[in-house]
C-alpha cells in the first residue's frame, strides 16, 4: 500500500480556527466568502494532491487520465490541478456537511476535513483509471476484439541544464509579473490561465465561459501575444539598463 | 497590434499554427524559412513554456481557479432540485436521534458482517477494521502522516472495503463509546457503496485530550 503523507505545506487560513467565520459565511451563500474559501482550500490541496501523486508513480501505481503509467512532470501536473479542482468542487458542494464537531461533538479541523476530500478524490479517481485499464487490457487480450493502438511509451523527463533552469526561472517570475500588468483583458487572462496553468481544454474553457471555441483560442493567441510583447519589453528595457 | 512576425500571415494563422501546428502546414514552411517569424515563434513557445510552469502561488491563478469553482458550484446548485421543505430538528435532538440511528445502524452492520450479508462479504474477504484510541499499527492506512507507536489525538482513516488489504488496526481500547462513534461515523457515511462499485468509508476519531 502507498503512504500518502501529508506535505509540508506553509500554514495557511485553512488551518486556522478563523477559516470556520469563512466557512458560516460561505454556508449561508455568501459568494465572497466561497472565493476566499477555494482560494485558500487550493493553496492546501494542490501540494498535497501533487505529492499523493508523486507518492503514486514512485510506487508504480499511479495512472494518468490517458492510462498511461509514467508520465512527465508536467502532465503529472496538470492532473493534480483537475484533482485539486474536484476536490475544491466537493468541498463547496458537501460543505453544509461540516459542522466542525464529530457525533460526540469534539473538534474536527476543517483542513482535515478538506485533506479527506482531496484523498477520496485521488483514490476514486485512480481506481476508476485501474477499473477501465484492466478492461481495456482485458479487450485486447481478446482475440477477436479490435486491436487498439499501442500505448505510448512513457516520456522521459527532461533534464535541463542549471544555465537553462536558471533562464526558467528568470522567464517564469517576468510570466508572473506581465499576468499581473500586461494589458490583458480579464476574459484574455482568465482564458490564458485556465489553459496553460489550469489545464482546461479550449472545449472545456467555452463551455466554462459561455462562448464559442473560436473566440476562447482568439483569447488566449492575443492573451498570449501580448505577454510575450510585454515580457520582450521588460527584457529590452533590462538590457538597455544593463549596457549603461 | 502590431504585425506579427513578418507580417506575411494573419493572427487566425498564427493561432492556428499555435494550438495544432501539423495544421498550419503553409505557416510551419514559412516559419522554417524566414527569420522574422522564426523568432517569433520562439518567443511565442518559451512564454507558453513559462506559462505552463506558474504554480498555484500566483495570485492571477488563484483568482480565476477560485472563481472557476464558485461559477461551477452555483450552476450546479441553481440545477439542483429544489428543498423539500423539511421541518428543522434542533440541533440537541438531531444529535440524540443521530446517536441512536447510528447504533442500530451499527448493530446491523456488526450483525450483518458476521452473518456474511453485506455485498462486498459475498465477493471477497471483508476489510477488517478495528478503531480505537491508544498507539498506531505498523500497517495502518492514515489519511495523514501517523507515526507507528505514537498516541494520536485526532486521525483520519479512509478504508476502501474491495481493497482486502486495507486495514486499519490499532491497538489500546480505551471506551466502548469511541467504538461505536467510530462505526456510527462508518454508517452515516453515504454512500458506504460508492457509485463506482467501491466502497469508500472515512472514519474521523478523536480521543479526548488528557485520556491516555
Amino acid at each position: 500500500m502507498v503512504r500518502e503523507g501529508r506535505p509540508q505545506v506553509h500554514s495557511s487560513l485553512l488551518q486556522s480556527d478563523e477559516v470556520l467565520h469563512l466557512v458560516d459565511a460561505a454556508k449561508a451563500g455568501d459568494e465572497e466568502a466561497m472565493h476566499r474559501l477555494v482560494a485558500e482550500a487550493m493553496a492546501f490541496v494542490y501540494p498535497a494532491v501533487l505529492s499523493m501523486l508523486r507518492a503514486r508513480k514512485a510506487a508504480h501505481t499511479y495512472l494518468s487520465d490517458t492510462m498511461q503509467g509514467d508520465r512527465s512532470a508536467a502532465a503529472l501536473e496538470e492532473d493534480a490541478w483537475e484533482l485539486t479542482h474536484a476536490t475544491c468542487l466537493a468541498m463547496l458542494d458537501k460543505l453544509h456537511t461540516f459542522r466542525g464537531r464529530d457525533l460526540l461533538g469534539r473538534s474536527v479541523k476543517f483542513s482535515t476535513w478538506v485533506y479527506a476530500i482531496a484523498q477520496n478524490q485521488v483514490r476514486a479517481a485512480l481506481r476508476r483509471r485501474w477499473r477501465e485499464h484492466r478492461r481495456r487490457a482485458a479487450l485486447r487480450a481478446r482475440p477477436d476484439a479490435d486491436a487498439p493502438a499501442a500505448e505510448d511509451p512513457p516520456e522521459p523527463d527532461a533534464v535541463a541544464s542549471p544555465e537553462e533552469l536558471a533562464v526558467e526561472r528568470s522567464e517564469r517570475a517576468l510570466v508572473r509579473q506581465a499576468l499581473a500588468e500586461a494589458p490583458l483583458t480579464p476574459e484574455q487572462r482568465d482564458a490564458v490561465v485556465m489553459f496553460y496553468v489550469l489545464g482546461y481544454s479550449q472545449a472545456q474553457i467555452a463551455e466554462r465561459t459561455g462562448v464559442q471555441v473560436g473566440t476562447v483560442k482568439k483569447r488566449i493567441f492575443d492573451g498570449v501575444r501580448k505577454l510575450r510583447l510585454y515580457i520582450e519589453g521588460r527584457s529590452s528595457a533590462r538590457a538597455d539598463v544593463g549596457g549603461m | 497590434m502590431v504585425a506579427i512576425g513578418c507580417g506575411r500571415f494573419a493572427e487566425a494563422d498564427w493561432a492556428e499554427y499555435l494550438f495544432d501546428e501539423a495544421r498550419a502546414t503553409a505557416l510551419a514552411r514559412h516559419v522554417a524559412q524566414c527569420p522574422l517569424c522564426r523568432e517569433e515563434a520562439r518567443l511565442l513557445r518559451r512564454t507558453e513554456a513559462a506559462l505552463r510552469a506558474v504554480g498555484p502561488e500566483d495570485p492571477a491563478v488563484r483568482d480565476v481557479f477560485s472563481r472557476s469553482v464558485v461559477a461551477e458550484h452555483m450552476a450546479r446548485r441553481a440545477k439542483a432540485p429544489p428543498a423539500s421543505g423539511k421541518r428543522r430538528v434542533p440541533p440537541a435532538v438531531r444529535g440524540w436521534t443521530a446517536l441512536a440511528a447510528a447504533a442500530s445502524v451499527c448493530l446491523m452492520l456488526v450483525a450483518g458482517r458476521g452473518a456474511g450479508l453485506w455485498p462486498w462479504q459475498r465477493q471477497e474477504a471483508a476489510p477488517f477494521v478495528s478503531i480505537s484510541y491508544g498507539t498506531v499499527a505498523e500497517d495502518a492506512q492514515p489519511a495523514q502522516p501517523l507515526t507507528a507507536g505514537a498516541l494520536q489525538e485526532e486521525a483520519t482513516f479512509m478504508v476502501a472495503a474491495d481493497d482486502s488489504a486495507a486495514r486499519v488496526l490499532t491497538d489500546g481500547v480505551t471506551a466502548g463509546t469511541t467504538r461505536a462513534a467510530a462505526y456510527a461515523q462508518m454508517a452515516a457515511a453515504t454512500p458506504v457503496l460508492s457509485a463506482d462499485g467501491a466502497a469508500h468509508v472515512t472514519l474521523t476519531v478523536a480521543r479526548e485530550r488528557g485520556d491516555s
